[in-house]
């Protein structure tokens, strides 16, 4: 994969998810950060060729529902598939992940091998 | 919602457990189990293993039925294993201040999470705050709370719930 961009308020979760997706063999030529949505919103303006985002839920500014929902308007699940990876892990909050056009859905504590699970069909 | 203090403190134990396991690939040992006074004053087993070195507290306020927070106390030892923990860092590698309270204000948001999930609200109406640092917690005087203190590889770290209403 070219470019993947992780969005989350944390750096330290950041630093985090970029040393899991090396445990996890996941080879990523360029990783993007964003601390929310607005600032992934502007990235991907940036960086067209984003292949894929990691992105939590609960951020200031704009969250993770509302920055998929954005980027649905011009990008397709298919073109640029987009995954949460967040705390948040009830039914309801998944459905609306998913419904809102999320692809997939990685619940915070995590492992190595469910990074790997969840990105694995669009890598 | 009345919650029973004990039994959430059972699930409490079993998130702190599987955070700790998966993202700090460490055990966390549990030393003491109590549940605290009304009006805001933490009970002695805190007191004995924490309060003296509180370096770093995280605090993360939830909204729903009940309403309440979960607060990580750690000591400085504690809170910079954690930190070295989360990162992946080597046990002697130097942390910096940011990094510690990242690191444990992360740690309680998915303590947070993974108890909300498990028992506090399985349907998803709750609302969780993001984490936030503080020298000292503001808690309602109206909450009751439990506690639970962990001893860690250097250092250990007490994890308090504080609910709005509880039974029993």
């Amino acid at each position: 994969m070219n470019k993947l961009m992780i969005v989350d308020d944390s750096s330290t979760m950041r630093k985090i998810i970029k040393r899991v997706l090396r445990q996890a063999e996941i080879a990523v030529e360029n990783i993007l950060e964003a601390g929310n949505g607005v600032e992934a919103l502007e990235q991907l303006v940036a960086n067209p060729d984003v292949g894929l985002i990691l992105s939590d839920v609960n951020m200031p500014e704009m969250n993770g529902i509302d920055l998929v929902k954005k980027v649905r308007e011009g990008h397709d699940k298919t073109v640029l598939p987009i995954i949460m990876v967040t705390t948040e892990g009830g039914e309801a909050m998944v459905e609306t992940a998913i419904n809102s056009g999320a692809n997939g859905y990685v619940t915070k504590p995590f492992t190595p091998d469910s990074i790997r699970n969840a990105l694995d069909p669009f890598i | 919602m009345k919650i029973a203090v004990e039994k959430i403190l059972d699930d409490m134990k079993e998130s702190v457990e599987e955070v700790f396991s998966t993202m700090l690939d460490t055990v966390a040992t549990i030393i003491e189990s109590s549940e605290l006074g009304d009006g805001g004053q933490p009970a002695a087993p805190v007191e004995d293993h924490v309060e003296d070195h509180v370096e770093v507290e995280a605090i993360v306020d939830f909204f729903g039925d009940p309403n309440g927070s979960v607060v990580l106390r750690a000591t400085a030892e504690g809170a910079a294993d954690i930190a070295r923990k989360l990162l992946m860092m080597e046990d002697d590698e130097s942390v910096d201040l940011e990094e510690i309270e990242d690191a444990l204000g992360e740690c309680a948001n998915m303590v947070t999470g993974s108890l909300k999930t498990r028992a506090l609200d399985p349907h998803g109406s709750f609302q969780l705050e993001p984490p936030r640092i503080d020298t000292r917690v503001n808690i309602d005087n109206n909450h009751h709370a439990g506690s639970l203190v962990f001893e860690l590889h250097q250092g250990s770290v007490a994890v308090e719930i504080w609910l709005s209403e509880v039974v029993g």
